[in-house]
């Protein structure tokens, strides 16, 4: 079985926000401009989060890039009445929006506050509706939406593989946010393949889960900051 | 038979003689719409070269039926290496901008108003643009450019030259100016900008550029800092950022020094003192050039840390730190390069790289040639000189907006006798033009970048990626176009920009067999071998003026800086980069001003709040961001902001901080001095500015939210 995961190395995150923009091209995720963000109704999939400590001048920041944990027992999945929210045998918290009938409990039950809801339909002013991309669905109001590991990236992936008549490969699928990122943040593979670089990469000790003591047992893994030693080799 | 045996064989036998139709393309009942060569639905992958800023990433664009949907880093380019920025990202909202210019205008009204603009046929708008260069005398035709592409602005250099004019001016980095200066001081004449092997160093002291914000090379310093996280070089590398404002930078940095601005000069004299008193220099260490630039007693770190607010110990520690580290690299300029003694502070920043036997090694500094070869000028140069009447034609460049206030372009560009812009958007610049003549899109147009900041010279080159939308042209098929009109063929020979730029390539890099053009065509890069760093015998000492940064008691010093998602102001169209929370405030749709918690308390202000920001020259009147990070005594306040158009998604959106600046420039140099500015602040009222408010933000929860993953857990 496929266990589709993502490791994100903090210690590597600037906060330059290149995976947000590329996640909102990849995903047809609609601005819904500065009135409706005000109300807190911005639709990213992604966001980076920071984490402020200190006084000044002994400030410190650390940068993280929070997306669906696509969680093994997820919160969000037995409260939808209609099975618009689903998990996939490959360990996907899955969508279907043409089932969401907004009822936005899944919202109100994630603990990761990543799911958005269209308040509005899109709006993507001549010629913008162009640049959408034609293997997602543009999602119109009263839908819920949130990060799907690319899952059109994950169905194109194994399409190529099965026109090759070979197996995926560890590196062969990149979400839109693994590519964009020049600092190599994001690793995803799947992690139940234990030659898979996410799955080595998920079990070092620096392997955190977010909010783990809930239990969600998510396929997102966060590698915590690491010290500066002069002394200590970390190769 | 039953009725629903038969209905179940009906339709059975009816999906099979579909099926058998289907059996080959040619029998679908409903030709598929083919608009461009290619499958239907099928997508292609076509190289390109990013020109949202000057760095010059390879990218890659996805083309499905003929139209671009999404844009990526080449994975192999030298430059990138795979990734983009924010910025990068969201080229595509230049490309399908709806605000686009889409023909050539020229104006019927006044200059400075958005309207009312006539369109024009090209032969028209071209002839107009070419009767008014001629009419032009040459010593007041002013050409500036936007630095997007070397190979464009090499013939824009024939152009003026074959006119009897002065040469074009670029507008550069903020700090590139002072930076190439600092650098002749050690090398020698030149118009060199410093190059930082980055990804190979184990220890990296920033004093001053912010480089992962934006600078030089954004992209290529963020993948350089994950190799110097990844133990590239044995260990985990460190960085040190010294820098009075937060950056992303700084807050990226293991440590973070906030330094009173104007006094980074100090601080790396006083290092450098330590390392030579302390025993800590080299073998290789160029101690007598050092001391020959810098004759000077270096302050002690007791005076130092008083000058700069930095603890001695911590200087101490520092120049420990980097004197024991295997390959040390100290970056300059950036912030430190914009303040009134920006020379100076810059200057003493590479000069440690001296005593670190920096220059020309692994993991070091070395230089990054002019690109391209052609003679150029700096902005500052047409500012400090007396402007009256002149013929400006500005390519890809927006001073209007993105130079001081104090600077005059609009007074310049009012009475000017004609203004010609070669752009894609009606912004601040544009709404002087007489005649606006359309570009193509980066994804659009031929490619040739030459990289700046780089130490090998690299070229990206790509072909057109998609067919224009519009009635737009490539830029250098107008300066070329401009070149045949005013009779300059000898020195415009060419029909097409990419052979003009192919001749210049040729005439640098190929080796005889004419393969490397094509081949970086095709593979979307070319590098060159790095051009040595030859140190001279012996230096001149410095003799630069060192004024300290000087605000009047009760003023706050104003920090201006260009932020991830906007830039100097190209990013503010782009509704993706618009509703992108800033990374380090969360601002959306907006400018803010950053101002300590300190400051903050003692005039009641809190985030959101609306400030006045005054200063002798002008007032802008922004939302507040009071933040930890925020060094008490300084109000920072990012580029971009406060166009009267640009299109739907900038118009009427913040405040131009700029407006706030006058005419002061870093000592020594005409470069624009945008951190330093005295300012007053006062509280207006409530504001309502959209603050992005998703996040696990409270930093008691984090612990728990670090809470250890049970060891051989499932997951």
């Amino acid at each position: 079985m496929t266990r589709w995961g993502m490791v994100v190395d903090t210690d590597r995150c600037t906060g330059c926000e290149a995976c947000v923009v590329a996640c909102a091209e990849e995903n047809n995720v609609q601005t819904v401009g500065e009135e409706e963000a005000k109300k807190g109704r911005a639709m990213h999939w992604l966001r980076i989060e920071r984490a402020v400590e200190g006084t000044f001048p002994e400030v410190s920041v650390k940068f993280r890039p929070v997306m669906c944990q696509q969680c093994g027992e997820a919160p969000c999945e037995p409260v939808c009445p209609v099975y618009a929210t689903y998990h996939t045998d490959e360990g996907l918290n899955a969508m279907v929006y043409s089932r969401c009938v907004g009822t936005r409990f899944c919202a109100n039950n994630c603990p990761y506050t990543v799911r958005t809801f269209n308040w509005f339909d899109p709006e993507f002013p001549e010629p913008l509706d162009r640049q959408l991309n034609p293997d997602v669905s543009v999602r119109v109001d009263g839908v819920m939406e949130k990060c799907t590991f690319c899952v059109q990236r994950i169905k194109e992936g194994q399409r190529t593989a099965k026109g090759e008549d070979r197996d995926v490969e560890d590196g062969d699928i990149q979400p839109a946010c693994a590519s964009a990122c020049a600092a190599q943040v994001f690793t995803f593979g799947d992690l139940e393949d234990p030659e898979s670089k996410a799955a080595k990469l998920s079990k070092s000790p620096r392997a955190r889960h977010l909010l783990a003591d809930l239990g969600t047992l998510p396929g997102v893994i966060y590698l915590e900051d690491q010290e500066w030693n002069p002394g200590t080799d970390v190769s | 038979m039953k009725r629903r045996t038969f209905l179940k064989t009906s339709a059975l036998a009816a999906g099979a003689s579909l099926l058998q139709s289907c059996a080959e393309d040619e029998q679908y009942l409903v030709q598929p719409l083919e608009r461009q060569p290619g499958r239907p639905g099928v997508s292609r992958w076509l190289n390109s070269v990013c020109g949202q800023c000057q760095a010059g990433c390879g990218t890659r664009i996805r083309i499905v039926d003929g139209d671009a949907r999404k844009i990526e880093g080449q994975p192999d380019h030298p430059i990138n290496h795979g990734g983009l920025c924010a910025l990068g990202q969201a080229g595509l909202q230049d490309h399908y901008n709806p605000d686009r210019v889409r023909t050539p205008l020229t104006r019927s009204g006044s200059r400075g108003s958005a309207g009312p603009l006539e369109e024009l046929a090209w032969h028209d708008g071209l002839a107009q643009a070419a009767r008014a260069i001629a009419a032009a005398s040459p010593e007041s035709l002013y050409v500036v450019s936007g630095g997007r592409s070397a190979y464009v602005d090499a013939l824009l250099a024939r152009l003026t030259q074959a006119l009897g004019a002065a040469p074009p001016a670029i507008g550069q980095v903020p700090g590139a100016e002072t930076e190439r200066a600092a650098l002749a001081r050690i090398l020698g004449p030149g118009r060199a900008l410093p190059a930082y092997d980055i990804a190979a160093a184990d220890y990296v002291l920033s004093i001053g550029p912010a480089f992962l914000d934006r600078g030089h090379q954004p992209v290529q310093g963020t993948w350089a800092m994950a190799q110097v996280r990844s133990a590239t070089a044995g260990r985990r590398g460190k960085l040190v950022q010294a820098e009075a404002r937060m950056s992303q930078t700084a807050a990226f940095a293991d440590e973070w020094l906030p330094i009173r601005p104007g006094t980074e000069g100090v601080l790396a004299r006083a290092i450098a003192g330590a390392l030579a008193e302390g025993g800590l220099l080299r073998e290789g260490s160029q101690a007598a050039l050092y001391s020959q630039l810098f004759p000077a007693a270096a302050p002690s770190i007791e005076e130092a840390a008083a000058t700069c607010d930095v603890p001695a110990p911590t200087i101490a520690r520092l120049a420990a730190e980097l004197g024991r580290a295997d390959r040390p690299l100290v970056l300059a300029g950036g912030s430190a390069a914009l303040t009134r003694n920006g020379e100076f502070s810059t200057l003493a920043a590479l000069a440690i790289n001296l005593l670190l036997a920096g220059f020309d090694r692994e993991g070091g500094v070395s230089v990054s040639e002019p690109a391209a070869g052609y003679d150029f000028r700096d902005l500052g140069e047409i500012e400090a000189g007396a402007r009256s009447g002149g013929t400006y034609v500005v390519v890809e460049a927006d001073p209007v907006h993105t130079r001081p206030e104090g600077r005059g372009w609009r007074e310049a560009l009012s009475a000017a006798e004609s203004v010609i812009v070669l752009g894609s958007f009606i912004d601040e610049t544009a709404l002087y033009a007489d005649v606006l003549l359309p570009l193509h899109s980066d994804i659009e147009r031929f490619g040739a970048v030459e990289a700046s900041g780089i130490a090998r010279p690299t070229v990206s080159l790509a072909r057109s990626a998609v067919a224009p939308l519009y009635d737009t042209r490539h830029p250098g098929e107008i300066v070329l176009a401009l070149g045949a009109a005013l009779d300059q063929r000898d020195a415009l020979p060419w029909d097409s920009f990419d052979a003009a730029a192919q001749a210049a390539f040729d005439a640098r890099y190929d080796d005889g067999t004419g393969g490397a053009w094509s081949q970086a065509l095709d593979g979307g890069a070319f590098q060159a071998e790095r051009a040595e760093a030859v140190l001279p015998e012996k230096l001149a000492a410095f003799d630069g003026p060192e004024p300290p940064a000087s605000t009047a008691d009760g003023e706050l010093t104003l920090v201006l800086f260009e932020s991830a998602k906007y830039g100097d102001g190209r990013g503010a169209n782009k509704p993706w980069l618009q509703e992108l929370p800033d990374t380090m405030t969360t601002f959306m749709w907006s400018s803010w001003a950053e101002i300590s918690v300190a400051d903050s308390q003692t005039q009641g202000i809190r985030t959101g709040d609306l400030v006045e920001i005054r200063s002798a020259q002008g007032k802008i009147t922004v939302p507040a961001a009071v933040r930890p990070g925020a060094r008490p005594g300084t109000v920072a306040v990012p580029l971009g902001g406060g166009y009267t158009d640009y299109g739907r998604y900038a118009a009427e959106r913040g405040e131009n901080p700029l407006a706030l600046v006058g005419a002061e420039t870093v000592a020594g140099t005409t470069a624009a001095a945008l951190v330093g500015t005295g300012v007053s602040l006062r509280r207006v009222g409530p504001g309502d500015p959209a603050i992005y408010g998703r996040g696990l933000r409270d930093a008691e929860q984090i612990p728990t939210g670090w809470a250890s993953m049970a060891k051989g857990g499932d997951h």
